[in-house]
């Protein structure tokens, strides 16, 4: 007995939908997916934030490995999450509303760097009562998203948002503070820091010891895109570019070069085309722009300089293999098989360092490589008080991942300053494939795309070349959520073994396993709802956002129509999957139809027949049920089922002797006031007649 | 399972109209399967009579009150004091559960919610079929373990009338001739011979309610002397 | 014995007829639709609660039947009556003087008047065949002693164009077991197939008297009308067609000159043992019928 207590696992993993899981801040996608397909975007930016302190920068730039997971791809293609995120922070009409921080605890700690990895640690900590300072060492806040990423993938305004969000929260921020230049550790410890993070990041671009790699023509990546931030091109108009390296930064590199006005922009590397490691549509869009791949597959050998000492061009050899057997990096090349890849100019783009010597005179130990070490637990760092997380200690990658670590170091960083140990973590796990049994009932729906601005017209500047969603494409995109884990819940004790969910359920879910237990299972839910009326003993629960509160949102819903105008009410519920811009229809519905309060239900088939008898218990004089038409549900079998609800609520209504009248559904793709006005007001006369 | 149906709202209505505070007492178990006082069903009419309190300019207080069973004594405990807060107690439970509530809380008026139909299967979604007419006798092992006495209007025992009509009953033709399916069975069991010979008429003495069933192990006797 | 039992031993063409009592205490015409037939046919029946439909008894009907000088052949259904009121009418039947009975099992209650009455059905068909005969051997069916048994001629009937037809000839052995002495069909309009019955009906007991049931066509409706709704009847097209060629208001006539051809055919062809006319509504007809038979 006593090994079965020991061998017990202290913490079960969260189970997650995939998104989630691989998210590295496990932000709740499926929710807040769930609140745009339900045009609830308020709600939605709250979700958002409650996981992302940089949600705009993330809208834009996120590697978005969520995407890689979607369980989506098994039948068409992933949710554009990256784009749900965008469309969320760009359209809520309080995307930024300020939370709640605790009380504060006295403590201070200052955070040296703004970087993602340093706003999501200062965000964390101000969240939790401490009182926070960046201190930055340039002239604005951002770091390697500031001045590493070009302005036509993030524009400064986008970086500001999320930075004033935290600085909101009342985290102060200095600019032109320099560690090691006008800042030291005992200044900071003077003024009264009681913790100090070092989220420097990596700053420094890397170059590689070939031959005349000092001549002045040869540059660095992020000089290079720090200058491009300020509008200084490094290059000359007309020069051809030779950009080494093969990951994002140097697609951010050649693409800057050619809205410099570069001739031929080069990548040389030693991936081939199809293997490069950066973003497949980072080089899609470069080579859209003109940034030629012909020299990946080789690796540079050495500047080769002509007579006048002006740069010629890069001497490559021909790569044969970039990694051996066993998966590590040693590249091997045929040095029999030269070519120069012709520029003027030759940019370095094959990874960041730091440097960081100066804080061996601040007391803090580097190691042998020069790193800097910290106690993977505490992440402090040899001296007391100081820490460090970040990519300077996990190395790089994407931003993202950064802020997740920076999560984590900042969350010891209050073990430090608090003594309250935090409940220990354990990796979240993803939850299980689709089978092919309920794949093949899903319905395909193309993914919505980001725009792209065309290459013409975004070639030659630094504006922000993709669109956020239309409202249109977001709600589209959002309804394709398959909704992984969220969907019905089974309420065991409750449960009368009926088996009526087993046979309604048009994917297969419910099962009865071992020929006497009822099995939901909870992986293979679509979310349709179409179980959840169905049950007789109110047995099934629903994870879905937006589905357990219809009751108080109508109640809501209906007093304040009521408090606009108490002659008539109207409660006009519709799908929210039906809707594609739901802030354009509740405005045109307050305008033309102030007596009439509007509740959305992510699909009928969700609803009830007591929702909407207590529609009318709540004071409603009518209700209106709006569905999609057959072929546009989201699911199988929605409509149908939604039809039945409000049929088997009219025959209640008309036994009470309220009339079935006052209960009408119609079906109308796309819903816009203007496709049901004239009915709703008929159906408003009718039920005033009544 | 027992299936039951229930009660038109009107005749609900009017059983209760003088009462203020009423107790809907769901049953957890067949009836819940059957669509007609499950946890669901007691929600849907607590609405309905509130509403149509409403509509009249009329008080009501309802409590919704849904148990596991209402044949088990224990299950019930929990709700019994709150029942006896109310006017009346509709019961959505079968006959059994209804009548068993009122024996637990005598002094309060207790009302049906259903109308108990029959022991029977769920045919498909909504759907259940009457499959046994509990007759005490069971003559289902000649008969191809189908019910002549349930499946046929007449429970006749030696074959069909004349009324069947192409595998449909004359009754009407939503119901099957149940001697057609039992010959049919019987056929593809290669066992006809076993309706070949003459069912005796059944014996109705096996059957004088209220019945009382004592398993063979719970005998009184011997309970009484287990309990001194 | 008998004058029915007498008739059919001895081997002439057997006519019976019968009458619907009606519903209510006038039985002016039901008396006149007796004396009409009482002498032309060897026995007359008297529905019980026909079609679910309540009217005078059967057993009130068939001691009018013997007043007038008919023979009366009881109808009793197991619809309306359990077991003990079956054998109580038995007894009383008997010594009110009426020798025979024909068993049925009823209609269902739903498909006639009193939709709310209790169905009974405490027996079927062949075990009031059984009943009767262990009465006539002196006891009831609680096994008590009858201080004097009852002796019936005691028949039963059977639907020749039941579909499936296996389940309803599998009754109908079991009721030849039960020892019934004659039979009368539901209506036949298909006499080839009737013949393929009969074959197989001899193959079963060649002893029991088999009288085809002949049902008067009125017109093309009625026919239409049976077809769709009356299990086991099958009106050939053909004699749809012919009623149809009547002539405005002759359809009746055209149908009585029908009937008169089967039971002709019938006799002559010596198909089986005799018919049972069932005029249903129009009992006056029947001698028409006989007529049109040359009986």
């Amino acid at each position: 007995m006593t090994q079965d207590v020991e061998t017990k696992a202290a913490v079960e993993p969260q189970v997650m939908p995939p998104c989630q899981a691989r998210c590295p801040l496990h932000q709740d996608i499926r929710g807040y997916i769930a609140l745009v397909a339900q045009g609830r975007l308020d709600e939605a930016a709250v979700l958002i934030r409650q996981d992302n302190p940089l949600p705009s920068i993330c809208g834009a730039i996120c590697a978005h490995p969520c995407e890689e997971d979607c369980r989506r791809l098994t039948i068409d293609d992933a949710l554009s999450i990256r784009g749900l995120k965008r469309y969320v922070m760009e359209n809520a009409p309080n995307p930024y509303a300020p939370g709640k921080t605790a009380a504060p605890t006295g403590k201070k700690v200052a955070i040296i760097g703004s970087g993602p990895g340093g706003l999501v640690a200062a965000h964390d900590l101000a969240l939790i009562g401490h009182s926070v300072t960046v201190f930055e060492r340039t002239d604005d806040f951002g770091g390697a998203v500031r001045w590493g990423v070009p302005s036509y993938r993030l524009p400064v305004e986008t970086i500001r948002n999320d930075v004033d969000a935290i600085a909101a929260m009342g985290v102060e921020f200095k600019t032109g503070m320099d560690l090691g230049t006008n800042l030291t550790i005992d200044d900071l410890e003077k003024e009264g820091f009681d913790a100090i993070m070092l989220m420097m990041g990596l700053s420094d671009s890397r170059g590689l010891p070939i031959t005349n790699n000092d001549h002045k023509d040869v540059l660095m990546a992020l000089p290079f895109l720090a200058a491009a931030r300020n509008g200084e091109s490094l290059i000359a108009k007309g020069s051809n570019v030779v950009v080494i390296g093969s990951g994002n930064v140097a697609m951010d590199v050649a693409r800057t070069a050619v809205r410099f006005g570069a001739g031929k922009v080069k990548i040389a590397c030693l991936e081939k085309p199809h293997e490069l490691p950066a973003s497949p549509w980072e080089v899609e869009e470069a080579i859209e722009e003109g940034v030629e791949m012909d020299f990946c597959g080789w690796g540079p050998n050495a500047v080769v300089i002509d007579d006048n000492d002006c740069i010629k061009g890069l001497e490559c050899r021909e790569c044969c293999s970039v990694f051996d057997d066993e998966g590590r990096f040693n590249p091997t090349y045929n040095d029999e098989n030269l070519k120069v890849a012709e520029g003027g100019v030759v940019i370095f783009s094959i990874g960041q360092g730091s440097i960081i010597n100066y804080l061996k005179d601040m007391g803090i130990e580097l190691n042998e490589r020069g790193l800097l070490p910290v106690d993977p637990k505490t992440f402090m760092t040899n001296r007391k008080g100081i820490f460090s997380g970040g990519e300077i200690i996990k190395g790089p990658g994407p931003a993202v991942a950064a802020m997740a670590h920076a999560r984590k170091a900042a969350k010891a960083v209050d073990t430090y300053l608090t003594g309250v140990e935090p409940p220990e973590e354990v990796e979240p796990v993803a939850i299980g494939e689709l089978e092919s049994t309920t794949r093949e009932h899903v319905i395909h729906q193309d993914r919505q795309e980001l725009t792209l601005m065309g290459v013409a017209e975004r070639s030659d500047n630094f504006n922000e070349i993709e669109t956020g969603f239309t409202p249109e494409q977001a709600s589209k995109e959002a309804r394709r959520c398959l909704s992984c884990g969220a969907g019905a819940e089974w309420i065991r004790g409750k449960c009368a073994f009926c088996l009526n969910c087993v046979r309604v359920c048009p994917y297969g879910v419910p099962v009865v396993t071992d020929g006497s237990r009822v099995d939901i299972r909870f992986d293979q839910c679509q979310g349709c709802g179409i179980c959840f009326p169905a049950c007789p003993g109110d047995a099934i629960g629903f994870r879905m956002l937006g589905v357990a509160e219809i009751q108080p949102r109508m109640k809501v819903a209906l007093d304040e129509a009521k408090s606009r105008n108490g002659s008539q009410t109207i409660l006009v519920v519709y799908c929210d999957f039906d809707v594609y811009d739901v802030t354009n229809l509740r405005e045109t519905m307050k305008e033309k139809h102030a007596g009439k309060a509007l509740v959305g239900i992510p699909c009928l088939a969700k609803l009830k027949a007591i929702d909407l008898l207590r529609a009318f218990e709540y004071g409603a004089d009518g209700v209106m049920v709006i569905g999609c038409p057959g072929n546009n549900c989201a699911y199988e079998e929605g409509e149908f089922w939604g039809k039945r609800r409000v049929d088997e609520a009219k025959k209640l209504l008309a036994e009470v002797g309220l009339g079935a009248e006052r209960l009408e559904m119609q079906f109308v793709e796309g819903l816009q006031l203007e496709q049901f006005d004239e009915a709703l007001a008929e159906f408003a006369e009718k039920v005033k007649s009544l | 399972m027992i299936v039951a149906g229930k009660k038109p709202f009107a005749e609900i209505n009017e059983m209760v109209k003088d009462h203020k505070k009423i107790m809907i007492a769901g049953c957890g178990t067949c009836v819940a399967v059957c669509m007609a006082g499950g946890e669901k069903e007691v929600e849907l009419l607590a609405s309905q009579l509130r509403l149509a309190r409403k509509k009249d300019g009329k008080e009501v207080e309802i409590v919704e009150a849904t148990v596991t069973r209402q044949c088990d004594r224990e299950y019930m405990e929990p709700i019994l004091d709150q029942a006896r807060e109310c006017d009346a107690v509709i019961s959505m439970a079968c006959g059994v559960g209804i009548q068993y509530l009122s024996d637990l809380i005598e002094e309060i008026p207790m009302y049906p919610g259903v109308n108990t139909r029959f022991i029977g299967t769920n045919e498909s979604e909504g759907v259940w079929l009457e499959r046994c007419m509990m007759c005490g006798n069971c003559v289902l092992g000649e008969t191809g373990g189908i019910c002549p006495i349930a499946i046929c209007a007449k429970g006749l025992l030696n074959g069909p009338c004349g009324g069947t009509n192409k595998g449909k009953c004359e009754v009407s033709p939503d119901k099957d001739c149940a001697w057609t399916l039992i010959y049919n069975r019987l056929e593809k069991q290669g066992k006809l011979d076993n309706i070949r010979e003459i069912f005796p008429p059944k014996k109705y003495s096996l059957h004088v309610n209220p019945i009382t069933q004592v398993n063979p192990a719970y005998q009184h006797a011997q309970m009484e002397e287990h309990h001194g | 014995m008998a004058k029915f039992k007498e008739a059919l031993n001895s081997g002439k063409f057997v006519v019976t007829a019968e009458v619907g009592p009606p519903k209510g205490t006038d039985i002016t015409e039901t008396l006149e639709h007796i004396d009409l037939i009482k002498d032309k046919v060897d026995g007359i029946n008297s529905t019980d609660n026909q079609s679910s439909v309540m009217r005078i008894s059967s057993l009130a009907t068939c001691v009018l039947i013997k007043q007038r000088g008919g023979e009366p052949i009881l109808q009793m259904t197991c619809r309306d009556r359990n077991r003990m009121g079956l054998e109580s009418d038995l007894l009383g039947a008997n010594v009110l003087g009426i020798d025979n009975v024909l068993c049925l099992t009823g209609d269902y209650v739903t498909v006639g008047d009193h939709l709310d009455a209790k169905p009974v059905f405490d027996l079927d068909s062949v075990q009031l065949v059984q009943a009767v005969r262990m009465m006539e051997a002196g006891k009831d069916l609680g096994g008590n002693e009858l201080n004097a048994p009852v002796k019936f001629c005691c028949g039963a009937i059977v639907t020749p164009e039941s579909d499936p037809i296996e389940p309803q000839l599998m009754k109908y052995e079991k009721k030849v077991k039960a020892g019934i002495e004659f039979v009368q069909t539901q209506a036949i309009y298909d006499i080839e197939n009737f013949k393929k019955f009969m074959q197989y009906a001899r193959k079963v007991n060649g002893d029991v008297k088999i009288l085809a049931g002949i049902v008067l066509l009125t017109g093309a409706g009625m026919a239409k009308y049976m077809n769709a709704n009356v299990p086991g009847i099958v009106v050939p097209d053909a004699l749809i067609e012919e009623l149809k060629s009547a002539e405005k208001g002759k359809a009746v006539q055209k149908g009585i000159e029908i009937a008169g051809r089967m039971i002709k055919q019938i006799k002559d062809e010596k198909i089986c043992d005799g018919v049972h006319i069932m005029a249903i509504g129009r009992e006056g007809v029947v001698p028409d019928i006989l007529a049109a038979a040359g009986l």
